[in-house]
């Protein structure tokens, strides 16, 4: 008895719908504004974490090829090897670029490990646990950085 | 593996890829702080062991399927009609054809490095 009665509920229950989508009272409701205007948004501490790693990810992928090239010459032979050790003495701007390539590299890692162990462990699934692993990946990326970039200036 | 949607093995594909490429990353890592100044001879005869050039070819080949899918992520969320109107389309075309040439370049020339 209380089956029927649950499937005639259920059978009301989409008659209403249906009628619902053929009056277009539910498509109507999908007219809701969207605000995706970025510059509007207050972007918290651990959506800036999330939208660098984006944009890291997508900047260390359009630079790979030059670390490719780099390592096609570094194997050719001895000569080009001193070629490139000495031009990357000389260059500051090579420096600057395998700099930066570097620190988008190591953010887009650290970042990475932390949207792992928030996905294995449930570390940083709160608001503030979130924000404390989110400012801990700047954290060590900016140690990391300075380390590297004391090391390739030699400071 | 088989009764698993395909965003579901996406999701295992993408992070498996990225703990190769962490491994890979603190393992070359290890060999720039440990061989005190890196010149040609021990540069190369690095990379001419059997075990690097295996270890070299699955870091690219993770490299190619994560960025793969990365840039899919990425293209789907933001190269849509929402944001490009009728250009959506192509804008989303244009660009993963464009990755797709870059991953197939690096791969084809790692292989020449490596081997």
């Amino acid at each position: 008895m209380v089956f029927d009665d649950l499937r005639n509920y259920n059978e009301s229950a989409l008659n209403a719908l249906t009628k619902a989508i053929s009056t277009k009272k539910v498509i109507e409701k999908d007219n809701r504004p969207v605000n995706l205007n970025l510059l509007t948004i207050n972007l918290p501490i651990i959506g800036l974490s999330s939208i660098l790693h984006r944009i890291s990810g997508l900047a260390v992928f359009i630079c790979f090829p030059l670390l490719v090239w780099l390592l096609s010459i570094s194997l050719e032979s001895e000569k080009r090897f001193s070629d490139l050790q000495n031009s990357f003495q000389e260059m500051v701007l090579f420096k600057l670029v395998i700099f930066l390539i570097f620190v988008g590299f190591i953010y887009h890692l650290l970042a990475g490990v932390k949207k792992l162990l928030s996905e294995v462990f449930g570390f940083g699934e709160t608001l503030k646990s979130g924000s404390l692993l989110s400012w801990t990946v700047f954290g060590l990326t900016f140690v990391m950085s300075f380390m590297v970039l004391f090391k390739i200036f030699n400071l | 593996m088989s009764k698993l949607g395909s965003g579901t093995k996406d999701f295992i594909i993408i992070r498996v890829c990225a703990v190769l490429i962490l491994l890979y990353s603190i393992y070359l890592a290890a060999f720039f702080i440990s061989s005190n100044g890196v010149n040609f001879k021990v540069w190369s005869s690095f990379f001419q062991s059997p075990l690097n050039k295996i270890l070299t070819s699955a870091f690219f080949l993770a490299f190619a399927i994560h960025t793969w899918r990365g840039t899919w992520a990425i293209a789907s969320d933001y190269l849509t009609p929402k944001f490009f109107g009728n250009f959506g389309k192509y804008a989303y075309l244009t660009f993963r054809l464009f990755v797709a040439a870059v991953i197939a370049f690096v791969l084809t020339w790692s292989f020449f490095i490596i081997w």
